[in-house]
């Protein structure tokens, strides 16, 4: 459904956001964009829309040019920014965009109203744009992409702004459009967001995909681990040579290490006495791939 | 899309529309009350509103166009309009036309203060006069509003470039043939600013339809041909910087 293959984008002629990407998603499927500020996440969604032109290698959306796709079916588009004239009201605003996304006056009454109570919007819908909070704005954003039911929903950075209680019941609504046919793709900087929402995860940096991380997927890599003892701390070192102690006393941070060591570990700990309160990863999964990504590019 | 008319009429009209709408008619007031002797005998009468006519035509034009699509793009609107199923150059042509259609009922706004002010202005005149002037001057400044903010002072700047130019491009111009070849070219090239004088003989009772051909066929075209630029650059150009 969204294809990228050997995308480049230049600025100015010197300035490469994107470098020869590549990446896909099919009907169904969700996929995050992660990466540093500057790594191209924003040029990458503004190709998809068709607001940017490709310098060399090519993007589509549903087998078509994105415009011609995007101004055929039906998108939903939440931006980083929400541009929407000041001076609209709320319900104005989702009035006139549910015009212009082609749905009925009875149908767009109806989807504004569920949309309205949906996002928490319903005592603002007579407010102008302008008086609207941050996270309000970013729950009107929200709404008109939904509007008009569409099969390919792009989202860049759409908890940014929101406060912690909207913050997860905006991803309990983003996990609600997951269906069959519906294609999604979420840009985001919070990892934890990606990491529960999507099926795949492209981290991006320097304009490439660093790597492609399944979230799906249980098979842990090597990873750190936090290892906390009530009892038994003395003997962590000889079982675990690497282990740094760190916080308070029995708790130990094991570099990367193997499932299969370091459940021989822990085995051994037990055998020796030891009484365990935790072993956790330091990071999630995604977490450890971002940043193992990110650091290789760097080095 | 044509069901979003009603919302392109209601921003014009609560915007530079409402302006134009404002000053139209403080200035058909001002006018009452300036009395001028007229040549003969009679009482003294207020001027006629001719000049309001073309004043309206050419900067109202250009105030109606100048932000048509800049606006969008610097402030960043067209992200939401645009990701929806939606052809911009449809979009701007009807919001264009919208406008193009507010502004000659601005003419036949004119022409009712002015019968019932001063002199009559024909209604016929007044809004032809208006539709010309909106195709060409907004013509001009839409193409231009595609590419920059300042369109309305591109076209200010055209405006008093093509008028010595034009002068400098006629017969009688006190300069050797090579330059007058040469600023004939450039009077060719720029916006045909100086025929709003002849197409001033619209306002008439009995325009020269005959003799006026030429300058309305040479002037709507020219603006037309400036939408079909600004239609070409809307398609290519990159929304996003």
């Amino acid at each position: 459904m969204i294809e990228c293959a050997d995308l480049t984008k230049t600025f100015r002629g010197t300035i490469r956001a994107l470098d020869a990407m590549s990446l896909g998603a099919k009907r169904g499927e969700v996929i995050g964009i992660a990466g540093p500020n500057g790594a191209g996440k924003s040029t990458l969604i503004a190709l998809l829309l068709g607001y940017l032109h490709p310098t060399s290698g090519s993007v589509t959306l549903g087998g078509l040019p994105p415009r011609r796709y995007v101004e055929h079916q039906r998108v939903g588009y939440v931006s980083e920014l929400i541009a929407v004239p000041p001076r609209w009201r709320v319900d104005e605003a989702l009035e006139r965009l549910s015009i212009l996304t082609g749905v009925t006056n009875a149908e767009a009454r109806s989807q504004i109203a569920a949309l309205l109570a949906q996002l928490g919007l319903e005592e603002h819908r007579t407010k102008q744009v302008r008086e609207l909070s941050k996270g309000n704005l970013q729950r009107l954003g929200l709404a008109q992409a939904l509007l008009g039911d569409p099969d390919v929903i792009i989202l860049d950075e759409p908890t940014h702004g929101l406060d912690p209680v909207w913050m997860l019941k905006f991803r309990a609504v983003m996990r609600d459009l997951r269906r069959p046919d519906r294609t999604m793709l979420i840009a985001s900087h919070d990892l934890a967001e990606l990491s529960a929402l999507t099926d795949r995860v492209y981290i991006i940096d320097h304009g490439r995909v660093v790597r492609s991380v399944d979230t799906r997927s249980t098979a842990p890599g090597s990873r750190e681990y936090r290892l906390t003892l009530a009892a038994g701390a003395e003997i962590v070192p000889s079982v675990f040579p690497a282990a740094r102690p760190v916080g308070p006393e029995g708790s130990f941070e094991l570099p990367a290490i193997d499932l299969a060591t370091l459940n021989t570990g822990l085995a051994e700990l037990l055998k020796g006495g030891a009484q365990l309160t935790s072993v956790a990863p330091t990071e999630s999964l995604l977490e450890y791939h971002f940043r193992d990504a990110v650091d290789k590019v760097g080095a | 899309m044509r069901r979003y008319a009603r919302w392109q009429l209601q921003d014009y009209v609560i915007g530079p529309g409402g302006i134009t709408i404002a000053l139209v008619v403080l200035m058909a007031w001002f006018t009452s009350r300036t009395a001028v002797i007229q040549s003969g005998t009679g009482p003294p009468r207020p001027p006629s509103l001719d000049w309001l006519v073309q004043l309206v035509g050419l900067l109202g034009s250009i105030y109606a166009t100048s932000g048509l699509v800049s606006e969008d793009r610097t402030r960043g609107y067209y992200r939401f309009f645009f990701a929806k199923p939606v052809d911009p150059v449809r979009f701007y042509l009807q919001a264009f036309v919208l406008r193009g259609l507010v502004l000659v009922a601005v003419g036949a706004l004119i022409s009712g203060l002015g019968a019932l002010i001063a002199h009559p202005v024909p209604l016929v005149g007044a809004v032809t006069y208006m539709a010309i002037m909106y195709l060409f001057a907004g013509g001009v400044t839409v193409c231009q509003s595609t590419v920059w903010r300042f369109a309305w002072v591109g076209s200010l700047v055209l405006y008093l470039v093509s008028i010595p130019t034009a002068q400098l491009a006629s017969p009688d111009a006190p300069i050797g043939p090579v330059w007058r070849a040469l600023w004939r070219v450039l009077h060719l090239v720029l916006p045909p600013f100086s025929l709003q004088s002849i197409l001033g003989s619209v306002l008439t009772s009995a325009p020269p339809w005959g003799d006026l051909v030429g300058a309305i066929v040479w002037s709507v075209g020219y603006g037309l041909l400036g939408l079909v630029c600004g239609a070409l650059v809307i398609r290519g150009v990159e929304w996003a910087r």
